[in-house]
């Protein structure tokens, strides 16, 4: 007779998930439902929703794709907190991401729609280096990106690649073994 | 391996949301 094993649950183990989904349902309603007049509440939750985010990775520490999503999130989260809750991009960054439709009735210091963007002049911009400055291919879901997003990005493919094989391990320990 | 698909499905959505949020400009919608 085959012992056959309860099936494993994978080694890749994330624990607060509910911290992310929480963080995540936060951005859709701002950017989304909007808060009307309430600029100021965007402003707190955008902060705050990356608090939760940096529980998480604390939480979570031990997977090094994280801890690498941790260090993109906390750079983005300096530029945000030193810009007023929101991330800066200039009106020349936003024409040349292909992006000039968004600029249409905005003034500088406004919320550009849909977006976690604010508009600011590059002279009235703290921490530049650390705001939406890269720009990628127009029709790009990220035509605009930042250095932290950078490490976010590298970040995720660690993450999936952590998952995945750890996934990968799991189910090859479930077969019957031949010997 | 059914509580196994569902844990990795639980895992990609928390990570799928993780860089969805943290990204400073993710174009949402229009």
């Amino acid at each position: 007779l085959t012992k056959r094993r309860l099936p494993a649950i994978s080694r890749f183990e994330i624990r607060f998930g509910w911290l992310v989904l929480l963080a995540f349902s936060a951005q859709l309603f701002v950017i989304y439902v909007g808060t009307g007049e309430a600029e100021t509440f965007s402003r707190f939750i955008f902060p705050l929703s990356y608090v939760l985010l940096g529980a998480f990775v604390v939480l979570n520490w031990r997977h090094a794709g994280l801890l690498i999503i941790g260090v993109g999130l906390s750079l983005n989260f300096l530029a945000i907190v030193a810009n007023g809750g929101l991330m800066p991009a200039s009106p020349e960054r936003l024409v040349a991401a292909g992006r000039a439709d968004d600029l249409a009735g905005l003034e500088l210091g406004e919320p550009v729609p849909n977006s976690k963007n604010v508009l600011l002049a590059d002279d009235d911009t703290h921490l530049r280096f650390l705001t939406d400055r890269i720009e990628v291919a127009e029709e790009s879901p990220f035509p605009l990106f930042s250095l932290g997003d950078l490490f976010i990005f590298a970040g995720l493919i660690l993450t999936l690649l952590e998952i995945l094989l750890s996934f990968s391990q799991g189910a090859s320990r479930d077969r019957p073994s031949l010997t | 391996m059914k509580a196994r698909l569902l844990y990795l499905a639980y895992s990609l959505a928390v990570v799928a949301a993780l860089a969805a949020t943290s990204i400073a400009n993710w174009r949402f919608g229009g």
